[in-house]
C-alpha cells in the first residue's frame, strides 16, 4: 500500500510549495491515474516515491515503510520493488533490447539461468520476444515502451510507476501499452501512472487523483479526466478513497486503519537488508 | 559482494574500455606522460642526492695527531676508523710523506725546507665519511683518542651541503606532491568525460535499483587498468631513456677532466634505481586511475 499523509514538499526552503497537504492512499493491487497541468506536482510526486527526494513535511508510506526513515543505502533496495517507466523510454542505447532488460536483474546479482529464463519470460509478454536482439533504436516508440515495461517488470515489483508512459507515443502504440499496464495491474501489481492524456484516462475509467498546484483536487474511482463534476462519474472524498483491489482482502491492510503500521514490524523494515529480497521472493 | 557481482563489474570495466577505444587512449597517453614526467623526476632527483653525496664525501676530515705517538695509538685509531660505518675510507700520512707533499707544494721555493726536520710534523689521518651529518659526532669521538691533537673539518662547506641536500629531498617532495595532485585531476577529469557519456546509463541503474558500489566498481576497475597500463609504458620509457644516456655519458667516456663531477662518479646505474621508479610509478598510477574514477563518478550517483 502507498500512503501520502500530509505530504508538504519545496525544492529549497523558501521556494514555492511543489506539493502541499496531499494525503491519499492507494491499496494494493490498484490502478490510479495521476492526473494535472505541467507543474503540478506530479513529477514530484513521483520522485517521492522513489526517495529522490524528501517532503518538506509529511510522510509517504510504502508497505508501513516511512520512506523518510530510510537510510540512504537502504534506498537501491525499496527501488527493486518499484518499476519504474518513464515517457523517454530511457534505455540504454548500446545494449541490446535482451541486455537492457537484463541488466535490470544482474544488479541483483541474479543468476546466469534465472536472468535468460525471466527476461525471454516477460519479453514474450510484452510481444518483443523475437526482437531481443534489437538494438534500441532499431525498434518504435511503442516498441521501446514495452522494453522499457518489460526492464520495469523483471524484477516482479509491487509497484509499477509510469510517468507520461504513453506522453511520446500515438494514439494506436498508447492504447497497445495501456492495455499491457492494464494486464499487468490485473496480475495483482499496484499501477501509478501519471499522465496529461485525457483520452486514455477517458477510456480506461479507473481511480483518478488530480492534483493542480501541488494540491489535491480531487480523488475519485472510475472516473474522466475532464475539470469540473459534469465529467465525474462519482466523487470520493480523498480521506475514504475507494479502492479496488485485485483480489485484496481488506482484513489484511491492517496498517491502512491506524495510520501508523505496528512498531516492531517497522523497526524490522529498517534493519533488515534483506527485507526487498524476502518481500520479492514472498 | 557475491563473486557474480565481481565477475560482472570485471566484465563492465573490459566493456568500458572497448566501447570507448578514444577515450581510453586517451586516459593511457595522459597517464603514461604525467608518469613519465614522475620517472624521470626520480631519477634525476636520485642522482642529484647522489652527487651531493659523492660531493660531501670529497673534503675529508682530517686527523693530526702527536708526532710522538705510540704504535699502539696508531693501531687504535685505525682500528677504530676502520669499524666505523660512518666511514668511507681513510689514509694515514707519516710525517715523511707531509713533508713531501709541503714541499711540492711550495714549488720553487722548497729548498727553504732542506733542513726542516720534519720528524716535528704530525700524523695526519684522511677519513672520508659516508655522511657529512654525522660527521661532529665523529670530531668529538676520534678528538678522544690519546694521541689526537687536532681535526680539521671543512665545517662551513659541511654544513652548506647538508642544507642543500635537505633542499633537495624537500623539493623532491614538493614537486612530488605537486605531480600528483595535477596527474590526480587529469585522470578525474578524464574520468568525468567518460561518466558524462554514461550519466544516463547511471542514472537508469540508480533507477532500476543499483547501489552505489555496484555502479561505482567498473569504473574503478577501468581507472585502474588505465593507470596500471600507464605506469608500465611510462616505467619502459624511462628505463629505455636512462639506459640510453647512462651508456652515453658513463660507459662511453674515456677519459674526464671534470674531476669529482665526471658522470661515471655519481650517476647511479639503472640496477640501483629501476625498481624505484617502476614501484613508484606502478603504486602511483594504480592510485590515481582508482581515486580518479571514484572522484568522477561520485558526482553522478548521486539520484
Amino acid at each position: 500500500m502507498i500512503e501520502f499523509d500530509h505530504i508538504s514538499m519545496a525544492y529549497a526552503p523558501k521556494a514555492p510549495l511543489a506539493l502541499s497537504d496531499l494525503s491519499f492512499r492507494i491499496q494494493d493491487g490498484e490502478f490510479v491515474f495521476v492526473i494535472g497541468q505541467s507543474g503540478s506536482g506530479k513529477s514530484t510526486l513521483v520522485k517521492l516515491l522513489t526517495c529522490e527526494e524528501k517532503p518538506s513535511a509529511g510522510e509517504v508510506y510504502i508497505d508501513g515503510l516511512a520512506l523518510t526513515q530510510l537510510k540512504r543505502r537502504l534506498v537501491p533496495y525499496l527501488r527493486r520493488s518499484i518499476g519504474m517507466v518513464f515517457q523517454d523510454f530511457r534505455l540504454i542505447p548500446t545494449k541490446t533490447v535482451y541486455e537492457n532488460v537484463a541488466f535490470a536483474m544482474e544488479i541483483l546479482g541474479a543468476s546466469r539461468r534465472s536472468i535468460s529464463r525471466q527476461v525471454s519470460m516477460v519479453l514474450s509478454t510484452v510481444g518483443l520476444r523475437s526482437r531481443e536482439r534489437a538494438l534500441p533504436n532499431e525498434l518504435s516508440g511503442g516498441e521501446q515502451q514495452r522494453v522499457g515495461i518489460a526492464r520495469a517488470m523483471v524484477n516482479n515489483p509491487s509497484i509499477l510507476l509510469a510517468d507520461e508512459p504513453t506522453g511520446n507515443l500515438d494514439p494506436v502504440n498508447s492504447e497497445s501499452i495501456m492495455a499491457l499496464l492494464e494486464e499487468i495491474n490485473r496480475n495483482g501489481t499496484t499501477v501509478v501512472v501519471c499522465t496529461h492524456d485525457r483520452e486514455m484516462v477517458d477510456r480506461m475509467q479507473k481511480r483518478v487523483i488530480e492534483i493542480a498546484d501541488g494540491r489535491l483536487l480531487r480523488d475519485a474511482t472510475r472516473a474522466l479526466y475532464g475539470s469540473g463534476d459534469k465529467y465525474l462519474l462519482d466523487i470520493e472524498p480523498a480521506a475514504v478513497p475507494v479502492s479496488e483491489p485485485a483480489g485484496q482482502d481488506q482484513a489484511t491492510a491492517q496498517p491502512a486503519e491506524t495510520g501508523q503500521p505496528p512498531q516492531n514490524h517497522r523497526d524490522k523494515l529498517f534493519t533488515s537488508y534483506d527485507y526487498y529480497y524476502k518481500r520479492k521472493s514472498r | 559482494m557475491k563473486l557474480r557481482k565481481i565477475l560482472t563489474a570485471i566484465r563492465d570495466s573490459l566493456l568500458n574500455i572497448v566501447r570507448h577505444p578514444l577515450l581510453t587512449l586517451a586516459s593511457v597517453t595522459t597517464v603514461t606522460l604525467m608518469l613519465l614526467l614522475m620517472g624521470v623526476f626520480i631519477v634525476v632527483s636520485l642522482n642529484a642526492g647522489n652527487l651531493v653525496k659523492v660531493v660531501a664525501q670529497q673534503p675529508p676530515v682530517e686527523v693530526w695527531c702527536d708526532a710522538t705517538m705510540t704504535e699502539q695509538q696508531q693501531e687504535d685509531i685505525a682500528a677504530y676508523l676502520a669499524a666505523d660505518s660512518n666511514v668511507l675510507s681513510f689514509t694515514m700520512l707519516t710525517p715523511e710523506e707531509n713533508f713531501e707533499q709541503l714541499k711540492q707544494s711550495m714549488g720553487q721555493d722548497q729548498s727553504a725546507l732542506d733542513n726542516f726536520d720534519y720528524a716535528k710534523l704530525p700524523y695526519v689521518y684522511q677519513v672520508k665519511l659516508q655522511d657529512p651529518d654525522l660527521a661532529e659526532a665523529f670530531v668529538a669521538q676520534i678528538k678522544a683518542f690519546p694521541g689526537v691533537t687536532q681535526v680539521d673539518m671543512a665545517e662551513s662547506v659541511m654544513q652548506k651541503l647538508t642544507k642543500i641536500i635537505n633542499w633537495v629531498n624537500a623539493g623532491t617532495l614538493l614537486a612530488f606532491i605537486i605531480l600528483l595532485v595535477i596527474s590526480l585531476f587529469i585522470i578525474a577529469n578524464m574520468v568525468r568525460l567518460s561518466v558524462f557519456s554514461r550519466a544516463e546509463e547511471i542514472n537508469i541503474m540508480k533507477y532500476v535499483g543499483a547501489t552505489n558500489a555496484y555502479i561505482r566498481w567498473p569504473y574503478i576497475l577501468e581507472g585502474t587498468l588505465i593507470g596500471t597500463v600507464g605506469a608500465l609504458l611510462s616505467s619502459g620509457l624511462v628505463y629505455g631513456i636512462y639506459q640510453w644516456l647512462y651508456q652515453r655519458l658513463v660507459t662511453g667516456q674515456s677519459s674526464s677532466d671534470l674531476g669529482v663531477l665526471a658522470p661515471r662518479n655519481f650517476v647511479l646505474p639503472l640496477s640501483q634505481l629501476a625498481w624505484i621508479f617502476i614501484l613508484v610509478n606502478l603504486g602511483l598510477g594504480v592510485l590515481i586511475g582508482a581515486a580518479g574514477s571514484a572522484m568522477s563518478v561520485r558526482k553522478y550517483i548521486k539520484v
